[in-house]
């Protein structure tokens, strides 16, 4: 079984400053990583050097198309659920389905974004997993402002994800609530 | 094709529509030149004389409107790296994120300002579709050079007066060739070569300004 991603290096350098070491990772199909450790120990900045958004001094092996979710927060703008979401998929290239039904955001598909909670707004972003479909799950704190009903619904997506041999690198501060058969890297505190 | 007509639809209403920037930049055209004019005083001789020079001024000056909110918002909500993912090619983004500034701000009021001449009754000396099709190249040219401002800008905070710092320099030949093209025919000589320089700068930004505002985005992306 090949590999989606593997890294082969022992750190990650930006420039001079070692954003972590002793990092060799290998991602196969149907695996989960969960990169956990304190704030400010690098999980963002090794997702976004896995993702090729941050110039990381270590050799990074990749062929699989991903999907990258970042923990910023979406736009506040009034821009409607369904205009983002085509939006996003017209930029990756690839169709939008006008039936769409995940976390339960059919009934707001015509709330301008802006009028959304947090919460919701990160379902928003989470749902882009299901609008095309990806190899690599790359996701930056993702159950950050979900509520439990949310999180079900994630955690569902992720086991059909892995079920069709998908896999996914998750950085969380919360380890205990993904899938037990994890795999945990712990990343040091500067 | 289609996709890359509906990014820039959409990104020209969120830009035009949703941040009203074209309700600003008519606004703010509209008022300065009011301004202006009180300003100058009632000489209308002199009024008209002016004119070409107010109208380019203003139009350069609106075009700064939006750029703080043109690739820094997107950086802030993550869209940006969502962009710089993308499978389309950058500089072709890049290019509809500067074509969306240019339909918000400045070819409204390259539609607006022909309607000046009306106004203050200098029909008779200056030629509309010559004030239109000047202010639309030039306003493109200023899009252009607000676009790699903007990517220069990136992740600087508090930076507004940067946009002007280094726009206003780059847009001086536009600035230059535009308003003395219109003073020219203003004075009743047929001649296009200030329009021609003016046409040939713009083109020459709106070619460029993708390909360099894509390769600082991706350099600032990643830093």
């Amino acid at each position: 079984m090949t590999s989606l991603l593997k890294t082969n290096s022992a750190a990650f350098m930006r420039g001079d400053h070692v954003i972590t070491t002793d990092l060799s990772l290998t991602v196969s199909p149907g695996e989960v990583k969960l990169l956990v450790g304190p704030n400010g120990s690098g999980k963002t900045s090794v997702l976004r050097a896995l993702a090729g958004l941050l110039d990381a001094d270590a050799r990074i092996e990749s062929n699989a198309p991903f999907h990258w979710i970042s923990a910023q927060e979406l736009p506040g703008s009034p821009q409607t659920v369904r205009d983002y979401l085509k939006m996003q998929t017209t930029l990756q290239d690839e169709p939008f389905h006008a039936d769409y039904n995940t976390f339960g955001l059919q009934d707001r598909m015509d709330t301008p974004l802006n009028r959304l909670s947090t919460g919701w707004r990160q379902r928003v972003k989470l749902s882009c997993l299901t609008l095309y479909t990806r190899a690599l799950w790359l996701l930056d704190e993702p159950s950050d402002g979900l509520d439990a009903h949310g999180l079900s619904i994630l955690l569902d997506l992720l086991a059909a994800h892995r079920a069709a041999g998908g896999a996914a690198v998750i950085a969380t501060h919360q380890p205990d609530l993904w899938p037990k058969d994890a795999a945990r890297i712990q990343m040091g505190a500067k | 094709m289609s996709g890359t007509i509906y990014l820039l639809a959409c990104w020209a209403r969120r830009a035009g529509l949703g941040d009203g920037l074209i309700a600003q930049s008519a606004m703010f055209f509209i008022l300065a030149l009011t301004t202006s004019v009180l300003a100058i005083g009632s000489d209308s001789n002199l009024l008209i004389q002016v004119l070409p020079g107010l109208i380019w001024v203003l139009v350069l000056l609106a075009s700064l409107l939006g750029l703080p909110d043109l690739l820094n918002r997107d950086a802030h909500e993550g869209l940006l790296d969502d962009i710089v993912l993308s499978p389309r090619p950058l500089p072709l983004l890049m290019a509809l994120k500067g074509a969306s500034h240019w339909v918000s701000t400045g070819l409204p009021l390259a539609v607006i300002a022909p309607g000046i001449l009306y106004v203050m009754d200098a029909r008779h000396m200056y030629d509309p579709v010559y004030v239109f099709a000047g202010l639309a190249a030039g306003s493109l040219y200023f899009s252009s050079i607000g676009l790699i401002a903007a990517a220069l800008v990136l992740q600087a905070r508090r930076s507004f007066a940067l946009y002007a710092v280094i726009v206003l320099p780059l847009a001086f030949p536009g600035l230059i060739f535009g308003a003395g093209a219109l003073t020219i025919q203003g004075m009743g000589i047929a001649s296009h070569t200030g329009f021609s320089f003016l046409l040939a700068c713009s083109a020459a930004f709106a070619t460029l300004a993708p390909f360099a505002s894509a390769w600082i985005v991706r350099m600032k992306v990643r830093s």
